[in-house]
């Protein structure tokens, strides 16, 4: 057979089915992914796009919010602090015990990447609802308003002067300079007003968990963001708006309830939904019985003292434990008390123990700190004795007590109450100007420019306009 | 039934090995592994099949054609540059992989073994690191034309094992050669896949004549080559007691729990317990070859298998099976070739990689077992090394492809050809996590996690080819295109508390099973190809390819690409000339090139915001969204300006032979997860860098056949290759994420590193340059270090004589590596190698190792950190491995013929047989916590009907 041909025919025939394909290279939207018009298509997938930031902070095993985990403001602070002693020979954790840190220590780097990642997904998030097609539930901006002040106002209180990112474009992200912690401290304030505007009142939208933000919850936490910022009339005010919501909270005098999920004096809790375990703080310190070795972090011999022997907290919120074959006797935090647990759904449903972020005893020493610096001694007492009284099981300090012992009393009440919480002996020895007093007899290495954590290496390293480093790294 | 009795002699022969290789194993090898280690000369080593040993042709250039890909050429007209291994290098060398037989052994190749555990990783660079991106350094592999995967599909054979290796699925037997394509005039035709070099892998064909039936049978044995001197028990107990004197610090059970709460008396070789079996290997080929009237075909399987050297049952086995078939029409106008291939793998590994626990156990760790034989768990202190034998990690790969040509012939001048091919890739990945691996008081179930990975890719290619002669010349033009399109879905499960370990076969039985993930891609890619070829008066050559190419991974506007390369060269040795003046240079020839390539090697979908999902028990509330990247929809292709020229020699016949190159490579338009501060949110983002990356280097290659009509026949083959690299330009360095990785006119290889400066002798603390003169050292101290010049090569000899030959083949290498002269703080409770003796011990003495100390805690942590990230372990390293010894015998004829064979020989072979130069760790290219590279005897049987 001869067919008839030139070549310029079957050339031309292989140039046109080539131009016929270019259709071919555009891809349909991935299964495996969600475009985001898609996900600020509705309120319910919006909805999972800010569910996704409290899981965030409830199941990474290095997060800022981790309770007993390598990047938590509970470990990282405790340790700083004098709260924790650390038992084992590790050199991440040891340095932060020492206050010897290096910038390039991997617990810091956890705490500082955790926390902005966590405000990336809020600006994600906020941006998404911004061009949402159809307006969306107006509550979940104030989520992502309130997560993100939480993220911040963490960051600049573990490491002062921090970068204030507010958007998703890395262009603009990855040369941010730090900004000051009092304009940090002004964006957390005005995030939270805004939340407070926009998010509703009570904890029906999860079947009566304290497990999403909503007024309460971001009230509360503008009252610590007012009395860390020392403006004591506003953070009475805020602080009285929880004290007085008494269809919502209530002190519980049973100790053993206070970290419940159905406890009453919570404000919020994250809910524990990691792998095995229920709370990530009871599963860090509670030993195995088996453990022939100290336990990870005990509590300092500083700290067990500032309890009075009468304390009920002592007994309630704190354990011994004996390393098998040994005999001196450690004592760890026992504020959550199950170590363990299974992953069914019936499980995880069942787990009884929340980390408790804010609760209502916070408010009361609020109050009674700013009622105190503001001269209205009575009322701190007061309020402090709300405390003592409650939890502590102690006589309440008289009326009358002079301004010097009744700041003393707060000061210790706060110690006893809050450890192993979230970093508040850190926070409170700083911001009370006590941190060298204090820190330079408990810390052998203690050094004033210990107070800030240096930032993380691999910061410096990928944006030089982080730079300068903290003093002291 | 002449053919039968042999076949069955043989099979038996193989059954009884199989039968009785368990009951000799203890012994065989270690007598030969300890004559090895001591030094002594090995009793021989061997071939696998030594299919055209009798004769050693010298093959004239000009009858050697080279596969390029889309077209073949004469190696005399080559103008683009190549590498190339073919069967009879491959085959005599007992490895698994294909990879391990290639390397060395080709010049500007550089791969590097991880992992001495069967199916272990590899790496393979090709004339250097083009891109900044780690993962964008792959080359193009193309099995019979049609792509294959470059990286492997396996989701968790990692467990610190270097990865996994996609062309475990080849049966390196099966291989008729391997061709590596390197400049711009052999890369440039696959444009934007082009840029980090090819790699041509073409099965074996048929047979045109005659018929054959081929079997070879091979029976080997592996073991760790060589062991650590670490600290015996004593040495260990005094640098643990010196720790403590040194540091005053009393002992109690948390910092000395191995001095109190152990048995001191203990003494045990770790090395020998963890990784001291011996791994069997049995390798069982067949191929038949043969024609019907115009149609030929071959027909192989082969089944092979190679156990650990960890105790308890772990293997690899793989069995495959080909066809290929090729039919032609009465007139040769009409053609079709079509190629079949399945391929089954089973990689049994341990969960967990324990040579670094070989490594680092104390002596006096306990007794990994009680006298009942149950393991000792004993939660705080010792995790048992021998835990892993309860769990077990099996990865199932399969797969299967099919490509076909059908070509027809227009007219003299004109030939129109199809081809195209398909190609299924699937990993099934088991791991099992009993109760039983875990310390009882943990109260942990029983776990197993799942994972599926399947890969399918189509694809193909019409093609017009044209030769017309032309002047006095050859005018040859090729034009095509290809039409590709690769799947990818990714599940992963895990089903847990189970309440019995029986059940752990049975998901349905899991109490609980939740999906770990899910992924789905799609690439697709569309390209026109051209090539016109002149050749005048068979001296002058000039090759141009062009490529214009699409590719679903940019985004809309981005998609497109145009890629193309100029060659030429001229064979000067063949002008008149020269040839009357030197008569005794038989090849003379230079050649150069130049050209532009790409590379599209970046994930799938880059361009698009978008967000997944997570839906398992472990969420907030039902589902949840998280934003899945930073989008980027500017980004496009990285292009690599390649630049080559070489000079080829010949003399005398072409008996010597010496080629030599020199390229250089400029990659820039960088396609790079640019690295970001955490503070984005995510730590990279895709996007192209305004950097270029150079790559230059010599490569040089002399073949030699230095004994040819004598009865000793002897030839020798050298390729070495010498590569620099270095990063140009980057406007905007100081102020970008790398800033502090890399510097401008230094290679990529370039670290910041503290400097390091001895012993004090008065603490006794390692010491650091303090460069900013602050007064202490810290990260802002470092200083760049930039590592000495790489080069790399390999030796291979053949010696012959009557019906026996000898290969020898020398691998060497130079470069900088990192190797700690310890394992761990220096008196921490971990075992170290001998050298930590050499520590100061009081003020004055001149040490290399810092003053032992019992746990990471002030000073001494502080020193130890730095010494681990300064320049002190940074060491140049050269060393030349005898990685192949091969001795082969051909049967004599006259006892071989009456029974029917028309060949036969028997071999022994030996890999990796040891290692010249100067390391501390068990091999100078794994990490000291990698199994290093094992060294195997083999011995062998072939025979050709």
């Amino acid at each position: 057979m001869k067919l008839p041909y030139h070549p310029i025919i079957p050339m031309l025939a292989f140039s046109g089915l080539l131009a016929s394909c270019s259709d071919f290279l555009t891809l349909d939207t991935p299964k495996s992914e969600i475009v985001a018009t898609t996900v600020f298509g509705s309120d319910a997938t919006a909805e999972a796009a800010v569910l996704a930031i409290y899981r965030e902070l409830a199941i990474t095993s290095t997060n800022f919010a981790g309770g007993g985990s390598t990047g938590s403001i509970t470990v990282l602070a405790g340790l700083s602090a004098d709260e924790l002693d650390y038992n084992l020979e590790v050199a991440q954790p040891l340095a932060l015990y020492q206050n010897m840190l290096q910038p390039d220590n991997t617990y810091l780097s956890n705490c500082w990447s955790s926390a902005y990642y966590v405000i990336h997904l809020a600006n994600s998030l906020l941006e998404g609802l911004a061009q949402a097609p159809t307006p969306l539930d107006p509550a979940f901006r104030g989520e992502a308003l309130f997560l993100r002040a939480f993220a911040y106002f963490h960051l600049t209180n573990a490491f002062g002067d921090v970068p204030l990112v507010t958007g998703t474009d890395y262009r603009i992200n990855n040369r941010l300079p730090r900004s000051s912690t009092d304009a940090c401290y002004r964006l957390v304030e005005n995030d939270l007003l805004e939340a407070i505007a926009l998010l509703p009142d009570g904890y029906a939208r999860a079947d009566g968990l304290r497990i999403r933000a909503n007024r309460s919850v971001a009230q509360a936490l503008l009252a610590r963001v007012y009395l860390y910022g020392a403006q004591w009339a506003r953070a009475a005010a805020t602080a009285s708006q929880l004290i007085d919501a008494t269809n919502h909270f209530a002190l519980e005098t049973d100790l053993g309830k206070v970290f419940l999920k159905t406890s009453r004096e919570a404000i919020w809790q994250l809910k524990p939904i990691a792998t095995s375990m229920e709370t990530r703080e009871a599963n860090t310190v509670i030993p195995l019985a088996t453990r022939t070795t100290p336990p990870i972090y005990s509590l300092s011999a500083g700290l067990l003292a500032a309890f009075d022997p009468a304390d009920r907290r002592r007994a309630a919120w704190v354990d011994a434990f004996t390393p098998r074959g040994g005999t001196t006797p450690y004592l760890y935090p026992a504020k959550y008390k199950v170590r363990t647990s299974t992953n069914t759904p019936e499980a995880i449903a069942a787990r009884m123990e929340y980390s408790t972020v804010l609760r209502l005893a916070e408010q009361y020493l609020i109050r009674a700190e700013a009622r105190l610096r503001t001269g209205d001694l009575h009322a701190a007492a007061e309020d402090l004795n709300a405390i003592r009284v409650q939890h502590g099981g102690l006589p309440p300090l008289d009326a009358g007590t002079a301004e010097a012992a009744l700041s003393e009393a707060i000061m210790r009440e706060r110690a006893v109450e809050f450890f192993y919480e979230w970093g508040h002996r850190w926070f409170d020895l700083k911001r009370w100007g006590l941190a060298d007093a204090v820190l330079s007899t408990a810390k052998p290495h203690w050094k004033t420019t210990a107070a800030l954590f240096p930032v993380p290496l691999h910061e410096l390293d990928a944006n030089p306009n982080l730079l300068p480093q903290n003093p002291g790294y | 039934m002449k053919k039968i009795i042999p076949l069955g002699v043989l099979a038996g022969l193989c059954l009884f090995i199989q039968m009785h290789c368990r009951a000799f194993l203890p012994n065989i090898p270690c007598v030969c592994t300890r004559a090895l280690a001591a030094g002594g000369t090995p009793v021989a080593a061997a071939a696998g099949c030594a299919q055209d040993s009798t004769k050693r042709d010298t093959l004239r250039l000009d009858e050697v054609e080279i596969n390029m890909g889309y077209y073949t050429v004469k190696d005399r007209e080559r103008t683009g540059s190549v590498a190339r291994v073919t069967a009879k290098d491959i085959g005599k060398q007992p490895v698994l992989n294909l990879m391990e037989a290639m390397k060395g052994r080709m010049a500007g190749v550089d791969i590097q073994q991880h992992s001495g555990d069967p199916g272990g990783g590899f790496t393979i660079r090709i004339r250097g690191e083009n891109s900044l991106r780690a993962d964008a350094n792959e080359p193009l592999y193309l099995v019979d034309g049609i792509p294959f995967p470059s990286t492997s599909l396996h989701q968790s054979l990692n467990f610190n094992r270097g990865g996994s290796n996609p062309l475990n699925t080849l049966n390196p037997n099966d291989i008729e050669s391997v061709e590596v394509l390197k400049d711009a005039d052999a890369t440039a035709i696959y444009g934007s896949r082009g840029s980090n070099g090819v790699v041509l892998i073409t099965t074996k064909k048929g047979a045109r004549q005659g018929s054959d039936l081929s079997v070879n049978l091979a029976q080997g044995f592996s073991r760790v080559p060589r062991t650590m001197a670490v600290l015996s028990s004593r040495q260990y107990l005094d640098m643990r007691n010196e720790a403590f004197a040194n540091s005053g610090l009393a002992k109690n059970t948390g910092n000395a729990y191995d001095l109190l709460t152990w048995d001191t008396t203990r003494s045990t070789d770790w090395q020998r317990e963890l990784l001291g079996e011996t791994a069997a290997s049995h390798s069982l080929q067949a191929s038949y070859t043969g024609h019907y009237e115009r149609m030929n075909y071959l027909l192989s399987a082969s089944h092979q298998g190679q156990g650990n050297v960890y105790p308890g049952d772990f293997r690899f086995r793989r069995t495959s099976a080909m066809l290929n078939l090729s039919q032609g029409s009465p007139s040769d106008q009409l053609r079709l070739d079509v190629a079949l291939n399945y391929a089954f793998d089973r990689n049994d590994l341990p969960v967990v990689n324990n040579t670094n626990a070989a490594l680092t156990l104390p002596p006096i760790a306990p007794a990994p077992f009680d006298e009942n034989g149950d393991l000792v768990w004993l939660s705080a202190t010792y995790n048992n090394p021998f835990a892993y034998l309860q769990t077990a990690h099996e990865a199932t790969s399969r797969t299967a492809g099919v490509t076909a040509a059908l070509s027809y012939r227009l007219s003299q001048h004109l030939e129109a050809k199809v081809s195209g091919g398909y190609r299924h890739y699937g990993v099934d990945e088991r791991n099992l996590y009993p109760a039983s691996a875990n310390d009882p008081s943990f109260g942990f179930l029983s776990r197993v996690d799942l994972a599926a990975q399947t890969l399918r890719s189509w694809l193909i290619e019409p093609q017009l080819t044209w030769e017309h002669a032309l002047g006095s010349g050859m005018l040859r033009v090729l034009l095509g295109g290809s039409i590709q399109r690769q799947g990818t879905e990714r599940q992963a499960l895990e089903a847990s508390e189970f309440t019995d370990e029986a059940f752990m076969d049975n998901i349905q039985l899991a109490g609980v099973i939740r999906a770990l993930g899910y992924g789905h891609t799609d690439y697709r890619y569309l390209a026109a190809f051209a090539r016109v070829n002149y050749t005048y008066a068979g001296r002058y050559v000039l090759n141009a390819t062009a490529r214009r190419d699409g590719s679903s991974r940019f985004g809309p506007g981005k998609q497109w690409g145009n890629f193309g390369a100029i060659g030429a060269a001229w064979l000067f040795a063949d002008e008149p000339m020269i040839r009357q003046a030197v008569p005794w240079l038989s090849t003379g020839k230079l050649r150069a090139s130049y050209g532009v390539t790409g590379s599209d090697q970046i994930g799938d979908y880059g361009y698009l915001t978008t967000y997944e999902g997570i839906n398992t028990n472990y969420t907030f509330l039902g589902l949840n969204l998280y934003p899945t990247r930073l989008a980027n929809p500017d980004f496009h292709w990285e292009t690599n300006r390649k630049l080559e020229t070489a000079l080829d020699l010949g003399f005398f016949a072409d008996r010597l032979r010496l080629s030599l190159s020199w390229y250089r490579n400029r990659s820039g338009n960088q396609l790079v997860g640019y690295p970001l501060a955490a503070i984005n949110g995510f730590r990279s983002v895709q996007y192209n860098l305004p950097a270029t990356v150079e790559n230059r280097g010599f490569e040089a290659l002399l073949d030699a056949q230095l004994l040819v009509h004598s009865p000793v026949r002897w030839s020798l083959s050298v390729n070495m290759t010498a590569p620099t690299n270095a990063l140009l330009d980057y406007p905007g360095i100081a102020h970008s994420a790398h800033s502090s990785v890399y510097r401008i006119g230094s290679p990529l290889d370039i670290r910041r590193r503290n400097r390091y400066q001895g012993i004090d002798p008065e603490t006794g603390w390692f010491t650091f340059a303090d460069l900013d003169g602050s007064g202490t050292v810290t990260s802002a101290d470092r200083d760049w270090f930039v590592p000495a010049r790489v080069y790399y090569g390999g030796l291979a000899n053949t010696l012959a004589y009557r019906g026996f030959e000898c290969d020898v083949y020398l691998q060497f290498d130079q470069r900088t590596r990192i190797m700690r002269p310890t394992f761990a703080l220096p008196g921490a409770p971990s075992n170290q190698p001998v050298g930590v003796l050499d520590r100061w011990q009081r003020a004055g003495d001149d040490a290399t190792i810092q003053r032992f100390w019992p746990s990471y805690s002030g000073a001494a942590s502080t020193a130890y950190n730095l010494y681990t990230t300064s320049d002190a372990v940074l060491k140049l390293q050269r060393f030349v491995r005898l990685s192949n010894v091969s001795l082969a015998w051909q049967l004599p004829n006259g006892a071989i013929r009456p029974l029917g064979i028309k060949r036969a020989s028997i071999g022994v072979a030996c890999q990796n047989l040891a290692v010249f130069g100067r390391f501390d760790l068990l091999d100078p290219e794994s990490d000291y916590n990698q199994l290093p590279p094992l060294r195997s005897l083999r011995f062998s049987l072939h025979a050709n009907f």
